[in-house]
Parts: C-alpha cells; structure tokens; sequence
C-alpha cells in the first residue's frame, strides 16, 4: 500500500493542468487493488462491498478517460485503491465471524459430548458400585449359610465320634466282663474267646444247653457293637477220641449251633463265620481227662479282615 | 436591510466562486468516522494507525479548503479522509476477529485433547 501523504502538493501541482495520457500511478494502484480484492475473500464473504470498490474504480476510470492525469483521476483513485483494500479487509472479517461461530459451535459441541460422556461413566460406576455390593450381599449370605453348614456337620461329627466312644467302650465294657466266663486272650490272629465244650453242649451232641446261652448272650452283646471291619470266626474242636470224620463233623455242627445263637441275639449274620477244625489244633495233651477236656471246646475269633484271610488256609468245612 | 442584501450575495459569490452546483462537503461525518475508529482501538494497530493519521491529515486540509469556499475541491479531500478512515476502522475489526478464532480455535484443541 503506497503512503501518498504528498498527493496534497501533487493536487495542487496538475491543477494546472500537467497532461498525462497513461493511467496515473494512483490509478494503477486503484486496479491492481481491485484486481486483489476480485481473489481475496471479498467475492465470497462481502461481494457487496466488493461492488462497491467496483463502482469506486468505475468513477476514477470515467475521471481518467475525462481528463487523463488530473487531481481528480488522482483523487477518486486514492479512493478506489482504499475502497478495494477495505473490501479485501471486510472478506476476512466475514470470514474471521463465520470461524468464530463454527469454532464456538465446536466447543459447545465437544462440552456437551464431554459432559455426557462424564454422566455416562458416573452413570455406570454407580451401576457397577450397586452390583458389586450385590454380589458382596450375597457372597456374604452364601458364607454364613456355608458355616452354619460347616457347624452343624461338626455337631454331626461330634455326635458319630460320640456314638462310636459309647460303642466302643459298651464292647470293650462287655469284652472285660466276658473274661468272667471265658478265656479272652489277644493272639497273632485276632483276639480269641475260648469257651468250654462242656458248658455249652450236651455231651457228644451239638446241641446248646440252656446254661450256655447266657454265656453266649454276654458274647453277642460285645460282638454286636465291633467295627464295623472286625469279622467273627466260631470255631469248632474236639479231642482225639473217636473218628476224625465224626469229629470234624461233630465239630462243625457246633460251630453251626453257636453261630445261629449269636446271629439270633443280633450278631449281623455275614460278619460270621462257622469252622469245624476237629481235632486239629488241641491246646493240651489228649491223654490226660482234664487235657482232653480243655481240648473240646470253641474258639471265638474276633479278627480284622487281614488277620481273617491270613488264618484261612487249611481249614476244611466252612460256613 | 442594505448589509443583510450584501451578506446574502456575498455568499451567493462564495457559493458561486467554489464552482459546484451539490451540497456543501460535511466534514461532521468524517469527523464521527475518525472518531469511531479511534474509538475501537485503530491507534492501537499500526497498520490501521496509518490510515487514521491519514484521514485526519486530509480532514484538516478539506476544512481549510472549506473555510477557503473551496468545496469541491474539500469534497474529494473529505472523500479520500471518509476511505482512510473507514479502512482504519475494518483493519481494526479484522485483527480482533482473527485473534479471538484463533484463541476459540486453542479452546476447542484444548477439549479435544481432553
């Protein structure tokens, strides 16, 4: 943009009458302004103030082609170049408020997205929060329900564990009190109730005198309340007189006879079992009254099921 | 009666002398729009401080003229002092414009950078 702050000496100078017949340098300048403000964001932003300068530059060609190079050419250009450079100014101007607008409808725009987005996330942390809590609840409801369990299978526990003290002590109170009437001894194979053959059968027969069954009421009570792993061996012996055969049968049927009574007192019928040994395995000399008289007789065997397997071979008629 | 016919064709002869047949040149609007620029800070901004400078100068020279019964010779000046000085003003506008986009243009970067 040209300082003409001499134009006042110029005017005074070709008012009288300096003749050019070129464009003036302000005419010049009053187009190429207007060309400028044609390209600038005047067209589109302010076309009317663009029209405006047109019009300006108008009268100073008119002025021109009146009277080439007078102060007015001069002047109405000044004008016209100033008229075309405010045009280009007011397109940026246009443009700088339509920006502004645009920008602060963004910023409003991200605000309003950001604040939803916020409220969203409060949103679903409070949902989250509430969840949480639920399943804390419930998770607390589960444990208490899951000890009061745990508490009452102790109690169960307790009250088995007591049951099987009671039991275990009925057997060993009854165990102590048979050893009135029998020979109780503990040996490799279990421990082993000896009951004279004299006290619990009719001489050479295999049936059970009535004296016997208290004796054999006082064994079924102690072998009612064993583990329930114990199993229960009658077995059967006689002395050497007389024929083997007879004896092991006679022997068997004894065993038989008192294994019928204890199962008829409650002895649980598959934990015993009925051997006849005969003569096999006397405890004393079968030459002597009183020997062969401690021979016959019948071995209770009370035995963990190791100890049963273990005593098994050998042995013929079995029950 | 007699000095009040001389007054009246004395300025029949002025009006005359100045050689135009349109009103007389107002220097009062040019003198609000010089003002109006100054008012929105057209001082301030160098480029726009040019064309006020220029606008006042030129005010000055066309009341002279005025004062001399030059007024058509007063009404191209107050002219060019009417273009200064609305140019002064748009400039002014325009730098203000185009700071406060770009700082609302910083604001919006700002929030979507969040």
């Amino acid at each position: 943009m040209k300082i003409t702050s001499s134009l006042c000496l110029l005017a005074l100078a070709c008012a009288f009458g300096c003749a050019a017949s070129g464009p003036t340098p302000e005419l010049v300048d009053a187009r190429r302004a207007y060309d400028e403000a044609r390209q600038s964001n005047a067209a589109s932003y302010s076309p009317d103030k663009l029209l405006s300068a047109k019009q300006a530059l108008d009268k100073a060609e008119a002025a021109h082609a009146d009277d080439a190079g007078s102060y007015k050419e001069q002047s109405l250009s000044y004008v016209a170049q100033r008229k075309a450079e405010y045009a280009s100014v007011y397109g940026n101007y246009e443009k700088d408020r339509r920006d502004q607008a645009e920008a602060e409808q963004a910023f409003r725009a991200k605000q309003d997205s950001l604040r939803r987005s916020a409220e969203q996330q409060a949103t679903d942390a409070q949902k989250s929060l509430a969840a949480t809590w639920d399943n804390l609840t419930n998770a607390r409801r589960e444990i208490a329900a899951q000890q009061s369990q745990i508490q009452k299978s102790r109690a169960e526990l307790d009250a088995e564990k007591e049951a099987r003290a009671k039991a275990e002590q009925s057997a060993a109170a009854a165990m102590a009190s048979l050893s009135k009437i029998a020979q109780v001894k503990e040996e490799q194979r279990g421990v082993v109730i000896t009951l004279d053959g004299q006290v619990l059968f009719v001489t050479g027969k295999a049936e059970l005198l009535p004296i016997a069954r208290d004796r054999l009421n006082q064994v079924a009570k102690s072998l009612k309340d064993l583990d329930d792993d114990k199993l229960v061996s009658v077995e059967g012996f006689t002395d050497s007189r007389g024929a083997d055969d007879m004896n092991l049968k006679l022997s068997q049927d004894r065993a038989n006879a008192v294994k019928d009574y204890l199962v008829s007192q409650g002895v649980k019928p598959e934990k015993v079992r009925a051997v006849g040994r005969g003569e096999a395995n006397p405890v004393a000399s079968n030459d002597t009254p009183e020997g062969r008289a401690n021979n016959r007789r019948v071995e209770i065997v009370v035995q963990s099921s190791a100890q049963a397997a273990a005593s098994m071979t050998g042995s013929s008629n079995k029950q | 009666m007699k000095r009040l016919a001389s007054i009246i064709s004395l300025s029949a002869c002025a009006a005359a002398c100045g050689g135009s047949t349109l009103p007389p040149a107002n220097a009062a609007n040019t003198q609000s729009s010089i003002s109006a620029a100054t008012a929105v800070g057209a001082e301030q901004n160098p480029q726009a401080a040019l064309h006020l400078k220029m606008a006042r100068d030129q005010l000055t020279q066309a009341q002279g003229l005025i004062d001399s019964g030059k007024n058509n010779e007063a009404r191209l000046v107050l002219e060019r002092a009417d273009a200064d000085a609305a140019l002064a003003m748009i400039i002014t506008r325009e730098a203000e414009a185009s700071s406060g986009v770009k700082k609302t243009q910083t604001d919006v970067n700002a929030l979507q950078n969040h």
